[in-house]
């Protein structure tokens, strides 16, 4: 596994921790290492614990362990929150001038630095944590002057002066420690010449709707969908495109879908009490052939649930919610790149079969911010197929004898002509009502009948032209089996690292795409023990697999709220092998 | 030149275009208001130049959810309650569109009420009709949110107890620019009303009565009525917020009492929507949905994206 450096900034939030550890991560990209990074928070609001936690080497990261190496840690909090973390040669950054008595485990290394004291030298308290930063630089061996570039992109908006001062006061905190402390933690962080993007999942939906050419977005605002939003204001009406805060989900979706009518690639984004209210709407948007992009990105449920913690619970929902039998498309991203790449995808798939798309991501993916090196979103390679809409020289190969235009024309393919409202010769109806393939309203048997059928018969025809795979990872021919969804990816794949100095093989099969999903049956029959990884109570993807393959398979769930970390994950497998099918 | 070839189109226009070949004749009850509606638009829409292919209609659900089926336009049906968010999306995308939203009281003032709030709010630039029979007329004649009090239907067989919503004061409360009643036995004004809504920048409502002789068999036929701006009796600025409000409150008030009051109430120049947010750039001024037919247009600029990950 990677020579990796695990580091963190924990205190209140309001305390700045999110913006120090980006400071720090960014630094650590631009000197070329890889990171990858997560968030702990107990609440939003302020006096609730937060950190800010970074996992960096030089090879690529890809998941989170159980081990804590340095801490700036500006509250007693912070420090029990990670004590499961903290090992006997963790390093704890503090300020002893603080008046919190330091609770520090006497094996480990205790830091302290008066870091408000140094900032009021440098210019003023506000700038402690960037004092601890530099602290940090002096624990870690890593040049105080990466921090620049990331402090001129923080503080460039508040003047030189500012930025300079922050300058100033990171070199202080080096300063300070380099004088009072002589040691040797044996950290020599290496830099490398690679270029690197640091972004997180959210982000990238966000830059993967913009490259797909999404015009439209519609959204409300909730944990932990928002940076969706957040990321396309601002910067979609520089490509011709608008985003709308709505009154509510019921709205954004219907905005989204009105948007979609007129033209405009639309997307919405929510998280489980949206996607409640959005379903609403499910029906018509399939029914009346409407494409559009809905991406869930999931958390802790029922209910308001744990707003800022992991699940992957809503896989029943967007697999089968909403009344009536719904077609659909149900996409979910396992990694941070590719929540570019199936948002890419899933704006192809709403408009070349005129059908809704689910985009299921997590809070896992939202939060954590990971490196890339650019070519991964290489923009060249994205495609955009607007499917079967016509203009005025195409339209009339579309209208009936009386020329009223077929928008639900009965094809082979299942997939009917779009016409644009503005496109003379086009207007038609379209309705959640079943309808023929005019848009009339219909309650003729024939007619219901033919109507569901081309509506289904898109997805297979989506089964026969896209790839709908999983991505393979490990031996193939491995006797044990781990098969996955989302986010879980990057630790299962850490996982198997870890047991393979145990000699223990594992293929495993992360699965992006729910619905319609690859056929399993050959790997899990070829299989001695087929496990099933996910971040739920009830095995939600596990159920779907046993119903397609007809083979129980044992189950690996967790529903803390804690995203599963590489060595527990490879501790929970082993113990799986050890352990009897479910009869 | 345009995407949307039908916008914007010079010619000239028969008024017949506007009857479907689909369903040229509407299953609404005999005598049923929701006739005038249809009549109103039919003839407002080619008077102000309109063509089928340039006009999209989305409705709710109800009797009244229907106009679209019996009218040539790009129609699409919606939800219970939520035409208005669709509708004024497809405006946002492309602004060379008309586009009108219309349905029912329940569907409007009741499970849709929020967003006429704030469509209002926003004063997005579309019209929308509210086809107000008092009743819910689709699923057999229920009290709905603006049945008067003491209205007795089988969900209230001892009499409504509660008030009926003010249609007219919530639109001027939250923002509406454009407000008017007008009823389906005033085909004339009815149509100068919808004329003078579409061309209006901004959100404009119409509470227009349509009597369910079916269902709200003690409802009036809305006759005889009063126009406001031609009864002597009436005098107020259109223009002043507290001039149109006494009267709003007045005529909803009179409703009830017999006298059935109509016209229009208030207009106000307040900037659309979408004209606030061009002048503040956060909207691009050609429709969204035009770029995609833009050959020149440089998608590798998608890189830019990237630098700022750095
Ligand atoms: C979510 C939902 N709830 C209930 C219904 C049943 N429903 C259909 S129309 C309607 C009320 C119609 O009343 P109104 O909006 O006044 O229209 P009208 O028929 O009077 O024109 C109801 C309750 C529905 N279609 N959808
Ligand atoms: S039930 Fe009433 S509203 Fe519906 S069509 Fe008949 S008369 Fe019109
Ligand atoms: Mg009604």
């Amino acid at each position: 596994m990677a020579e990796d450096l695990n580091w963190a900034v924990g205190g209140e939030a309001g305390d700045g921790i999110d913006s120090t550890g980006k400071i720090f991560a960014q630094a650590l990209s631009r000197a070329g290492r890889h990171v990858f990074t997560s968030k702990d928070f107990a609440s939003r609001i302020r006096g609730g614990y937060t950190a800010y936690k970074i996992r960096t080497a030089v090879d690529e990261v890809q998941s989170v362990v159980d081990r804590l190496d340095i801490l700036v840690a500006l509250t007693q909090r912070t420090i029990d929150e990670n004590l499961d973390e903290l090992h006997d040669g963790s390093a704890i950054i503090y300020d002893g001038e603080r008046s919190w008595e330091a609770n520090i485990p006497e094996e480990m290394t205790a830091v302290d630095v008066p870091l408000r004291s140094l900032a009021e030298e440098a210019g003023g308290a506000i700038m402690r944590n960037v004092v601890a930063l530099g602290a940090a630089c002096a624990l870690t061996g890593f040049d105080v002057e990466y921090l620049d570039e990331s402090l001129e992109k923080r503080f460039g908006g508040k003047g030189s002066k500012i930025v300079e001062n922050n300058k100033t006061a990171a070199r202080m905190g080096r300063d300070y420690v380099e004088e009072h402390y002589d040691l040797d933690l044996g950290y020599e962080l290496e830099t490398t010449d690679a270029d690197y993007v640091l972004l997180n999942g959210d982000e990238a939906i966000g830059m993967g709707a913009l490259a797909a050419g999404c015009r439209f977005y519609a959204g409300y605002p909730i944990t932990p969908a928002t940076a969706v939003m957040e990321y396309l204001t601002g910067r979609i009406e520089e490509y011709g495109g608008h985003v709308v805060q709505c009154e509510d989900e019921l709205s954004a979706i219907n905005m989204a879908l009105g948007g979609a009518r007129a033209g405009a690639r639309s997307m919405t984004a929510t998280s489980g009490p949206g996607i409640d209210l959005m379903a609403e709407t499910f029906g018509l948007i399939a029914t009346s052939e409407t494409p559009l992009v809905i991406c869930d990105v999931m958390r802790s449920g029922p209910s308001t649930g744990m707003p800022t913690k992991q699940e992957q619970g809503d896989l029943n929902m967007t697999l089968y919610g909403g009344h009536g039998e719904i077609p659909r498309f149900v996409v979910a991203p396992t990694t941070i790149s590719e929540c570019f790449w199936k948002t890419v995808e899933a704006f192809n798939l709403a408009e070349k079969y005129q059908t809704p798309v689910y985009l299921v991501s997590d809070l896992a993916l939202a939060v954590t911010e990971q490196t890339f090196p650019p070519e991964a979103f290489d923009m060249d390679a994205v495609e955009i197929d607007r499917g079967k809409i016509v203009d005025d020289d195409t339209v009339g190969e579309w209208l009936d004898d009386e020329g009223r235009f077929r928008a639900h024309a009965n094809t082979d393919d299942g997939i009917s002509p779009r016409a644009l409202p503005g496109t003379v010769d086009g207007a038609h109806m379209s309705t959640g009502l079943e309808h023929d393939e005019l848009g009339r309203r219909t309650e003729r048997e024939d007619e219901r009948v033919e109507q569901v059928d081309k509506r289904y018969r898109k997805v297979e025809t989506a089964k026969r032209e896209e790839d709908f795979s999983w991505r393979e990872f490990g031996d193939p021919d491995a006797e044990t089996l781990v098969i996955s969804w989302g986010s879980n990816e990057g630790a299962i794949v850490e996982a198997m690292a870890l047991l393979e100095e145990d000699d223990i093989d594992v293929r495993f099969l992360s699965v992006p795409y729910i619905f319609p999903r690859p056929d399993l049956t050959e790997a899990v029959k070829a299989a001695e023990d087929v496990i099933v990884v996910e971040c739920n109570a009830t095995g939600q993807f596990a159920d779907v697999i046993e119903h397609d393959t007809l083979t129980r398979v044992k189950r690996i769930n967790k529903y803390t709220g804690v995203r599963f970390l590489a060595d527990e994950l490879a501790a929970e497998i082993r113990e799986q092998l050890t352990t009897e099918v479910p009869a | 030149m345009s995407a949307f070839n039908a916008i914007g189109e010079e010619r000239d226009i028969d008024r017949n275009e506007f009857t479907p070949g689909l369903e040229p004749q509407p299953t609404w009850c005999p005598g049923c208001g929701d006739f005038g509606v249809l009549k109103a638009l039919k003839q407002a829409l080619p008077e102000i130049g309109k063509t089928p292919d340039e006009v999209l209609t989305c409705t709710g659900i109800g009797c009244s959810g229907k106009l679209n089926s019996y009218l040539e336009t790009y129609g699409f049906h919606t939800i219970h309650g939520r035409s208005l968010p669709v509708a004024r999306a497809a405006k946002l995308a492309n602004d060379g569109l008309t586009v009108i939203a219309a349905g029912g009281d329940g569907d409007g003032y009741g499970i849709g009420g929020n967003h006429f709030m704030h469509t209002a709010r926003e004063n997005h630039d579309i019209t929308y009709i509210v086809f107000n029979n008092e009743v819910f007329g689709l699923t057999k004649g229920q009290t709905s949110p603006t049945s008067p009090r003491g209205h007795k239907s089988k969900t209230t067989p001892h009499g409504n107890a509660k008030s009926p919503i003010r249609p007219l004061s919530l639109a001027l409360t939250s923002g509406a620019t454009y407000i008017a009643r007008t009823a389906a036995v005033n085909p004339n004004q009815a149509k100068e009303i919808i004329k003078e809504a579409i061309e209006h920048d901004g959100f404009a409502h119409i509470d227009f009565l349509t009597q369910c002789p079916t269902w709200n068999k003690d409802a009036r036929q809305y006759v005889p009525y009063v126009d406001v701006q031609e009864s002597d009796d009436y005098d107020f600025d259109i223009h002043n917020r507290q001039e149109a409000q006494e009267m709003m409150f007045e005529t909803e008030n009179a409703l009830h009492e017999g006298t059935v009051l109509t016209g229009r109430y208030f207009v106000d120049e307040r900037p659309s929507y979408q004209q606030e947010k061009k002048e503040l750039g956060e909207m691009p001024t050609e429709p969204l949905a035009e770029r995609y037919f833009d050959d020149d247009y440089e998608w590798e600029r998608s890189y830019d994206l990237l630098e700022r990950h750095k």
